[in-house]
C-alpha cells in the first residue's frame, strides 16, 4: 500500500500546486478578505497532507512504520480489470452516443452491457430486463417528470 | 399545535411518500454495498421533481427504514447491511445460526422502532429550542461552527486520518471552482467555460457515492467476495415472547438515549453508538458471558442506539445546517440541490417543511414496525435479489438522475468521472463523504469568513472575541483529538 499512498500524495501535491497556480492571477481588494487567502490556506493545508501522506508511504514501504492503516489493493487487475474498463468505456459511450443516438436506442444497450458484465447470461432476461427498465424509465421521466429525454435525429 | 397539526396533515396527504421511503431504506440497507446514503442518492431524480417538504420526508423515511434494514443481513448472513448493524451481527447471527432469526430480527425491529420514536420526539422538542439560539450566531460564530462541522472529515474516513483529511480538502478545492463567491470573479476554470458554474452537486454525489459503489460491487462480485443467503435458512418465529420482551426495556430505553445523545454529536453516528450500547448493555448485564453466543439484549442494545442516532443526527442538521453523520451529510447535499438550506432560518422561513418534518419523523418509525414485519417475512427475496440485475438497473437511474437535472450530458460525464474517483478513493482508503463534507461546508465557511472580516474592517480578532465562537474552536479541537486516538487505538489493535 506504501506505493499507492505515495502516487496518490503525489497526486494531490500537484492538483494543489496547479490550483496555486491558479492563485497568482486573482485580484487583490481591501475589502474584508483577499480573494487568495482562503483559496491558498486550503492549498497549503492539502500539501501538507499530501506531503505527510508521501512520507507515511516512504515510511511503510521501509517497514519503519509496520501498517500504514490503510484499505488493501493494488490497481484493478486481470479479468476483474477488464470488467471495470469495459463498465466504464460503456458509461462513457453512452454519455457520448445519448444526443446522437437518443435515450430510446441506447440505454438497453448499455443495461445489456452492465448485465452480462455481472455475470448474467440468459438472453431472453437480458433483454427483457434491459428493454422493460428502459422504457419504465423513459415513461417515467418524461411521462411523470416531463424530463426532455435526448430523441435522435430519427427517432 | 397547529404547527404540529398542519403538519400530520401534510404528512397524511402524502403518506406513500413516506411509504416509499421507508420500504426504499428497508430494502437498501438489507442488500450489503448499499446503504442509506446510496439510496438517498438514487432517489435523488425523483426528489428534485417533489414539493421539497415531501422530498424531506420521503429522505427521511429512507433513513430511518436503513437503520432497521441492516439489521437483516446483519442477522441473517453475518454481514451488516449498514456500517450501523456491525454490532448486531455479533448476537444477532449466533441465534439465527440456532435457528432464532426471526426471533432476533422481532427483537431487532421492536429496538428500532423503539430507538426511533425516542429520537423523534427528541428532535421535535430539542430542534427549536437550539434553532432559537442558532438563530443568535453572526458570521464569526457560523464560521466557528463550519470549522467544527469540518472537523467530522477526520471521523468519516475509517481507515486514515491523513486520508480522511485529505479527501475532505480535495472538496473544498473542488466547491472553490466556478466563481468568488463575494467578489464575483472567476477562479480555477484554467480557461474552461464550463467550470464556470463550478461542479454540479448532483452528478457529484452520484458519482461519489452510487456509481463508484457499483464498480465496487462488479470488482466483488468477480472476485467471490459477495455472501449470498443460504437457500436451506429458515426464519422461525418472529415475535418475542413478553415475558423476553420484559427484561428488555430497560436496556432499549437506556440505548435509545444513548443513541439520541450521540446522535447530537456532530462527528458520531450510528456505529460508534451501537458499539457503546452494545458495551454498556453488556458492563450491566447480569450474564455478560452470554453476549456474543445470542443474547437478546445484544441486539436490543445497539438496534436501540443506531435507530436513536438518526433523530439525533437531524438536530445539528437542520438547526444548523451541520450533518450529524454521513447519511446526514449526502441528505444536506440533497436538501440543497432541492432547494432547501438547513439551518435556523428554515424554522422561520420555512415552518411548513419543519413541522411536516418532524410529524413524517415520527410518523415513520410506526412504518418502520409494520413495513419491518413484513420485510423480515420477506427477507429471503429480499437478499436474493439477483445482482446481475439490480446494478444495472441502478447505474441506468445514476446515469438518468445526472442528466435529469440540467439535462445535460457533461454531467453524465462528470458523473462518469467522478464515480471512477469515488471508487480508487474507496479502494485505497480515502473517504467520499469527506468529500462531500468539503463541498458542502467549506463554501459557507468561506462566506461567513468574508462576512465576518467585511463587518469587522479586516479585523481577524473578530474571529475569537465570541465565546461561542470559542465554543466551538474547542469542539473542533476535541473532535479531531478524538478522531486522532480513535485512529491509533485501531491502528494498535491492527498490529
Amino acid at each position: 500500500m506504501g506505493k499507492i499512498d505515495i502516487i496518490c500524495g503525489l497526486i494531490t501535491a500537484a492538483v494543489s500546486a496547479l490550483f496555486f497556480a491558479g492563485t497568482l492571477s486573482f485580484p487583490k481588494t481591501s475589502i474584508g478578505i483577499n480573494p487568495g487567502t482562503y483559496p491558498r490556506f486550503i492549498i497549503f493545508s492539502t500539501f501538507a497532507l499530501s506531503a505527510v501522506l508521501i512520507i507515511q508511504g516512504v515510511l511503510s514501504l521501509r517497514g519503519k512504520s509496520g501498517r500504514n492503516g490503510t484499505a488493501a489493493g493494488g490497481l484493478p487487475s486481470g479479468r476483474t480489470g477488464i470488467l471495470l474498463v469495459l463498465l466504464v468505456a460503456g458509461m462513457l459511450v453512452y454519455a457520448f452516443t445519448l444526443e446522437l443516438l437518443g435515450y430510446i436506442l441506447v440505454t438497453p444497450f448499455l443495461i445489456a452491457l452492465a448485465m452480462v458484465l455481472f455475470g448474467e447470461r440468459k438472453p431472453l432476461r437480458i433483454i427483457l430486463v434491459s428493454v422493460l427498465t428502459s422504457a419504465a424509465l423513459y415513461l417515467l421521466f418524461r411521462g411523470v417528470f416531463r424530463v426532455p429525454l435526448p430523441h435522435s435525429w430519427f427517432w | 399545535m397547529t404547527g404540529a397539526i398542519e403538519g400530520l396533515v401534510y404528512v397524511l396527504a402524502h403518506i406513500h411518500f413516506l411509504i416509499i421511503g421507508v420500504g426504499a431504506g428497508i430494502v437498501v440497507g438489507a442488500i450489503p454495498g448499499l446503504s442509506g446514503s446510496t439510496g438517498i442518492i438514487l432517489m435523488l431524480p425523483f426528489l428534485i421533481y417533489m414539493d421539497p417538504a415531501a422530498a424531506l420526508i420521503m429522505m427521511s423515511g429512507l433513513f430511518c427504514g436503513s437503520m432497521f434494514g441492516g439489521s437483516i443481513s446483519a442477522v441473517l448472513i453475518s454481514t451488516p447491511g449498514t456500517p450501523s448493524a456491525a454490532a448486531t451481527v455479533l448476537d444477532g447471527y449466533p441465534l439465527a445460526r440456532k435457528g432464532q432469526a426471526g426471533k432476533a430480527l422481532g427483537v431487532a425491529l421492536i429496538a428500532s422502532t423503539s430507538g426511533g420514536i425516542i429520537s423523534a420526539l427528541c428532535l421535535i422538542f430539542l430542534a427549536p429550542q437550539l434553532a432559537g439560539i442558532a438563530l443568535k450566531f453572526g458570521p464569526s460564530e457560523y464560521f466557528a461552527l463550519m470549522i467544527f462541522g469540518l472537523t467530522i472529515m477526520a471521523s468519516v474516513s475509517s481507515s486514515s486520518l491523513t486520508k480522511g483529511l485529505l479527501s475532505g480538502f480535495f472538496g473544498i478545492l473542488i466547491s472553490m471552482v466556478g466563481l468568488n463567491p463575494t467578489l464575483g470573479t472567476e477562479r480555477f476554470t484554467f480557461g474552461i467555460t464550463r467550470l464556470l458554474t463550478g461542479f454540479s452537486m448532483m452528478p457529484v454525489l452520484i458519482g461519489l457515492f452510487a456509481i463508484s459503489e457499483v464498480l465496487n460491487q462488479l470488482e466483488l462480485l468477480n472476485e467471490g467476495k459477495i455472501v449470498r443467503i443460504p437457500h436451506t435458512d429458515k426464519i422461525g418465529a418472529i415475535l418475542p415472547s413478553w415475558k423476553e420482551m420484559k427484561g428488555l426495556w430497560k436496556v432499549i430505553l437506556g440505548s435509545s438515549l444513548l443513541g439520541t445523545l450521540i446522535g447530537i454529536i456532530p462527528a458520531t453516528g450510528g456505529s460508534i453508538a451501537s458499539f457503546m450500547a452494545y458495551n454498556e448493555a453488556k458492563r450491566f448485564s447480569k450474564d455478560p458471558d452470554s453476549f456474543g453466543k445470542g443474547n437478546l439484549a445484544g441486539i436490543a442494545a445497539p438496534e436501540a442506539a443506531n435507530n436513536g442516532t438518526t433523530g439525533g443526527a437531524m438536530i445539528p442538521l437542520i438547526t444548523l445546517g451541520i450533518p450529524g453523520d454521513v447519511v446526514t451529510a449526502v441528505m444536506l447535499g440533497a436538501l440543497m440541490i432541492i432547494g432547501v438550506q438547513p439551518g435556523p432560518l428554515l424554522f422561520s422561513q420555512s415552518p411548513r417543511i419543519v413541522n411536516a418534518l418532524f410529524m413524517g419523523f415520527l410518523l415513520a418509525q410506526f412504518l418502520v414496525l409494520g413495513m419491518g414485519y413484513l420485510s423480515i417475512k420477506a427477507s429471503h427475496h429480499i437478499l436474493r435479489v439477483p445482482l446481475g440485475i439490480l446494478y444495472p438497473i441502478i447505474l441506468c437511474l445514476c446515469l438518468l438522475g445526472a442528466f435529469a437535472l440540467g439535462n445535460s450530458v457533461y454531467d453524465v460525464v462528470l458523473a462518469v468521472v467522478f464515480g471512477v474517483i469515488g471508487y480508487f478513493m474507496k479502494k485505497y482508503g480515502f473517504s467520499a463523504p469527506a468529500v462531500i463534507l468539503g463541498i458542502i461546508l467549506g463554501p459557507i465557511a468561506e462566506q461567513e469568513l468574508s462576512r465576518a472580516l467585511i463587518i469587522s474592517h479586516g479585523d481577524w480578532t473578530v474571529l475569537f472575541r465570541s465565546p461561542l465562537s470559542i465554543m466551538f474552536y474547542v469542539f473542533a479541537v476535541l473532535s479531531v483529538a478524538y478522531s486522532l486516538r480513535d485512529f491509533r487505538k485501531k491502528k494498535h489493535a491492527r498490529a
